[in-house]
């Protein structure tokens, strides 16, 4: 350990294998808690929240900081912390087709 | 009958191709009044448009999404007023939405004057007006979406409203269709 903190240039949690602890929220503020490796894909997650809703996971929207997440996004890949909040929105359709 | 993503994805669009007025707008997704009515989440809606600096900017544009219809408000804070487009010219639901969208907008500058130590003139209240559609004699539900973007379309080109048609809708789909087309795979 350094006493300079200009030494310190190293993430928070280098183990990639480490799990972390995401909140996933509605719009309507419910909570689904998930455990998941700092590697591994959130997509996984995506997957498992729409099985556990009942949902196609197509038509769930998941935001990470108000940007949608991407197929190969991880935990690691967006710098995410313990406790982070992953908004869930449904998708949206207005209007009608003759 | 167009999404969120083809909503908003084309109000990105419409920015890139009028550029002009655009450092005077700022752009809310389809999902923070959405969150605001369902939950009234400050917290939740500011992680999303706080990069869009909306505290310092002329023109707000809040998409509505209301069950199976789109509406759009025009909000702008320093005149207190809100517009808000319905293309099924309903009695109340402007009201409604307007009041929500007031509420909403209360709360995010209130978090912008406190995250960034700044003072706001935060109106109290707001004026709301149904935004006043040429074209729109009847009500048009099938194209709520669309008409959303032909008013968003108008504002960044300097215009109060539109004066486009329902006859023009089509050919204002085609080049929305290019529009989005061509905008780029930026988030």
């Amino acid at each position: 350990m350094s006493d300079n903190e200009n030494d310190n240039v190293q993430p928070k949690n280098e183990d990639p294998a480490a799990p972390i602890n995401i909140k996933v929220v509605t719009s309507q503020g419910e909570e689904v808690f998930f455990k998941i490796k700092r590697n591994t894909k959130l997509s996984k997650l995506q997957g498992a929240y729409a099985s556990k809703v009942g949902k196609d996971v197509g038509s769930i929207r998941f935001l990470y900081d108000g940007n949608r997440l991407h197929e190969d996004d991880t935990p690691a890949t967006l710098d995410m912390e313990e406790g982070d909040t992953i908004d869930v929105m449904v998708e949206q359709v207005g209007g009608t087709v003759l | 009958m167009l999404n969120e993503e083809i909503v908003y994805g084309g109000l990105c669009a419409l920015a890139s191709v009028y550029p002009t007025h655009v450092p005077e707008f700022a752009f809310f997704t389809t999902y923070d009044h959405t969150t605001w009515h369902d939950s009234r989440s400050v917290r939740s809606i500011w992680k999303r448009v706080r990069s869009t600096s909306f505290w310092a900017r002329h023109v707000i544009l809040v998409p509505i999404h209301d069950v199976n219809h789109w509406m759009l408000a025009i909000v702008r804070p320093q005149e207190a007023r809100i517009d808000i487009l319905d293309s099924l010219a309903d009695d109340k639901l402007w009201e409604e939405h307007a009041k929500h969208t007031a509420d909403m907008m209360t709360a995010l500058l209130h978090e912008a004057e406190a995250i960034h130590d700044i003072q706001l003139n935060i109106p109290t209240p707001w004026v709301a007006a149904p935004l006043e559609v040429d074209a729109l004699q009847t009500s048009n539900y099938r194209d709520c979406g669309v008409w959303v973007l032909v008013v968003a379309a108008a504002l960044l080109k300097g215009k109060q409203s539109t004066g486009l048609s329902d006859d023009e809708i089509p050919a204002f789909r085609r080049f929305l269709y290019h529009a989005i087309a061509t905008l780029g795979s930026s988030t």
